[in-house]
C-alpha cells in the first residue's frame, strides 16, 4: 500500500491534468494509443515519488516533467526498434526546383517557378486562419517517420542535437540530414499548398 | 551613363562571385537547415552573406524556415494549453480517463 501525503490526491490527478498531459503527449508522438498510455504511465510513475514532490511547486509542472521523460523513452524504444536497413524512408529530393543543367545547374529555377518566395505574413496572424492551421497541420502529418521523429524533438521539444542523437542512436551528420529532409518538406508543403495560393 | 557603366560592373562581379561560390542545392539549402541546428563557422556565415547578395530566393528560404519553427511553437503552446480555436485536440477520451483512473486505483491499494 503506497502512502499518500494528505496534500497529494491522486484521483483528481486525472480530472486536473488529464486533459493536458495528454495533449502535450499527442503533439508530440502523434498517436492517440501511445499517447494515452504515456499519461497512464506518467502517472502511475508520479504515485511511486510524490513524495519527494510533496506539494512544492506546481503540480502540473511536476507531472510534465515526468511525462517529458516518458516521451524521450517512447522515442528512444521506436528508434531501437526501427527497421534494419536503418528505415530510409521515401523522400522526395526536390530536384525540380532547381536547375539540372546550365551554366546555374544548382541554382533555384525561376522558369519553373520553383523558386522560394516571400511569405508575407507573420507567424501570429498567419495561425489566425483556421484554413492555414490546417495546412499546416497536413503538411506535418505528412512527413516521413524518422524525420518527423527528428523534428519533432527538436523544434517541439526543443532538444538540442546532440540529445537527439542519443535518444534516436543517430550521428550528428545524420540528424541534420533527417532535419534538413523535414524542413525542405514541410517548408515545400507549405509554399505549393498554402503561400502560393493565398499570395496570387 | 555612369550609372549603366556602375550596373554593368556590379552585375559582372555578381556573375563572377555567383560561378565561385558552391550551388544553392548541394550547398547552402542544407546549410540553412544547419544553421538552425549548430553554430556556423565564419567561413559559412560569410559564404552565406555573400551568396544572399544575388540569391533573393535562397534569403526566402532561410526566413521561411524562421517562420516555421516560430509557427510550431506557437501553435505547440496553444494546442497544449486547449485553446479551442487552436484546433487541438479536446483532451482523454472518457474511456481512456476510467481506465487510467483504474490503473491509479488498484496500485494505490495494492
Amino acid at each position: 500500500m503506497i502512502e499518500v501525503s494528505p496534500t497529494v490526491d491522486p484521483s483528481l490527478w486525472v480530472d486536473r491534468h488529464g486533459d493536458y498531459l495528454y495533449r502535450f503527449a499527442l503533439l508530440r508522438l502523434r498517436d492517440p494509443a501511445a499517447a494515452e498510455d504515456a499519461v497512464q504511465e506518467t502517472l502511475l510513475a508520479a504515485l511511486q515519488s510524490h513524495e519527494r514532490f510533496a506539494g512544492r511547486g506546481s503540480e502540473r509542472t511536476w507531472l510534465t516533467g515526468i511525462l517529458k521523460h516518458k516521451i524521450i523513452d517512447y522515442f528512444r524504444r521506436a528508434a531501437r526498434t526501427a527497421q534494419p536497413d536503418g528505415g530510409n524512408d521515401a523522400w522526395m529530393e526536390h530536384n525540380e526546383l532547381f536547375q539540372q543543367s546550365g551554366e546555374w545547374v544548382g541554382h533555384w529555377d525561376f522558369d519553373n517557378k520553383a523558386d522560394p518566395v516571400e511569405w508575407k505574413v507573420d507567424p501570429e496572424t498567419a495561425l489566425e486562419r483556421s484554413e492555414f492551421r490546417e495546412a499546416f497541420g497536413r503538411c506535418l502529418s505528412g512527413l516521413p517517420e524518422r524525420a518527423a521523429r527528428a523534428f519533432t524533438l527538436r523544434e517541439v521539444e526543443g532538444l538540442m542535437s546532440d540529445e537527439i542523437c542519443d535518444v534516436l542512436g543517430v550521428t550528428a551528420n545524420n540528424l541534420w540530414v533527417l532535419l534538413h529532409r523535414a524542413r525542405a518538406q514541410l517548408r515545400h508543403c507549405l509554399e505549393m499548398g498554402w503561400f502560393r495560393r493565398v499570395q496570387h | 551613363m555612369a550609372s549603366k557603366l556602375y550596373a554593368n560592373l556590379k552585375q559582372e562581379a555578381i556573375f563572377w562571385l555567383a560561378r565561385r561560390l558552391p550551388t544553392c542545392q548541394h550547398y547552402y539549402v542544407p546549410l540553412f537547415s544547419e544553421s538552425m541546428d549548430r553554430p556556423l563557422t565564419l567561413r559559412e556565415r560569410v559564404s552565406m552573406r555573400l551568396h544572399f547578395l544575388y540569391c533573393d530566393p535562397c534569403l526566402n528560404y532561410l526566413r521561411q524556415l524562421r517562420f516555421m519553427r516560430e509557427v510550431l511553437r506557437l501553435q505547440a503552446a496553444r494546442v497544449t494549453a486547449g485553446e479551442p480555436e487552436a484546433g487541438g485536440h479536446p483532451g482523454l477520451s472518457d474511456a481512456a480517463r476510467d481506465r487510467i483512473k483504474d490503473a491509479l486505483r488498484k496500485n494505490l491499494s495494492r
